[in-house]
């Protein structure tokens, strides 16, 4: 999995909920966190350097929960220097699965049921 | 971002186990240690005070307070020289790096917030590697640094 920096992982997640900037300010309040639609556009802009300013631990907490997600999933392209040189296991390759939105998530489900009924449906024949 | 070359890449448990100690941080699993005019200082989970081990003290350098390590800025920019650590916090808001004191601690920083957590034994090694190899790696001059009262980092 590619380290994906905390601007462009944020807009992913927020696309994949199909909030809008506006309504992911509200959302983020029920977590106690009070930010600005203009707030999280900065969030989600690159700095001309190319690097993104991470915003601050309680509102990395609210994110998480909004989104689901662990915080390393957040920040991970802040320890790009730590990466697994062997494949991943398989719930490592399933963090982004956050990234997906609803309708994608059920084809997901879907695909992996059906190859699990076609596993046992075989495993009966034999 | 920083492409990485296969070199530096480490096992999937040295991995794991820095992106546990990520989240460990940021789900509040921090024991507070002391408070510097520039930083607070944390310890993940309850590692530091308690659990880290002691080497033989030689007498030959200086042990000093974990807030005294970081309070101070002419031993912070001695250790930190030649070490990207400082810059990338001031221009992103957080970084990480491993700092050697008897044992190798990995050091997360986010705004003022410095975590620590001595890296487990068996990813010790591949750590120090690729933190080297990024330049962000310290050993500063003293021989231990203390936590409350016990010499623990």
């Amino acid at each position: 999995m590619s380290r994906v920096p905390f601007n462009r992982r944020i807009a992913e997640l927020r696309l994949a909920r199909g909030l809008s900037l506006r309504q992911m300010a509200i959302d983020l309040e029920q977590y106690g966190v009070k930010v600005s639609h203009n707030a999280i556009a900065k969030w989600e802009s690159e700095k001309p350097s190319g690097s993104t300013r991470l915003p601050s631990k309680e509102v990395i907490g609210a994110l998480c929960k909004l989104f689901n997600v662990k915080p390393s999933f957040l920040v991970e392209e802040m320890f790009a220097s730590v990466k697994s040189k062997s494949g991943s296991g398989r719930s490592e390759k399933m963090l982004d699965v956050e990234l997906l939105t609803d309708e994608e998530f059920e084809a997901l489900l879907k695909v992996k049921d059906l190859l699990i009924k076609a596993r046992k449906s075989k495993a009966g024949e034999l | 971002m920083r492409e990485l070359d296969d070199h530096l890449h480490v096992s999937k448990e040295a991995s794991q186990y820095v992106r546990n100690t990520i989240d460990r941080i940021y789900l509040e699993d921090n024991y507070h240690c002391c408070t510097t005019s520039d930083f607070e200082i944390w310890h993940v989970g309850t590692c530091c005070p308690y659990i880290c081990d002691c080497a033989q003290i030689d007498g030959q350098r200086q042990k000093i307070f974990c807030g005294d390590f970081w309070q101070s800025k002419s031993l912070r920019a001695l250790t930190m020289k030649g070490n990207d650590f400082l810059s990338l916090l001031r221009q992103d808001g957080a970084a990480s790096c491993v700092l050697e004191l008897r044992r190798p601690h990995m050091i997360w920083a986010h705004g003022n917030a410095i975590y620590n957590h001595a890296i487990p034994e068996q990813f010790a090694g591949e750590l120090v590697r690729v933190a080297k190899a990024k330049n962000l790696y310290s050993k500063p001059p003293v021989l231990g640094v203390y936590v409350n009262t016990k010499i623990s980092a």
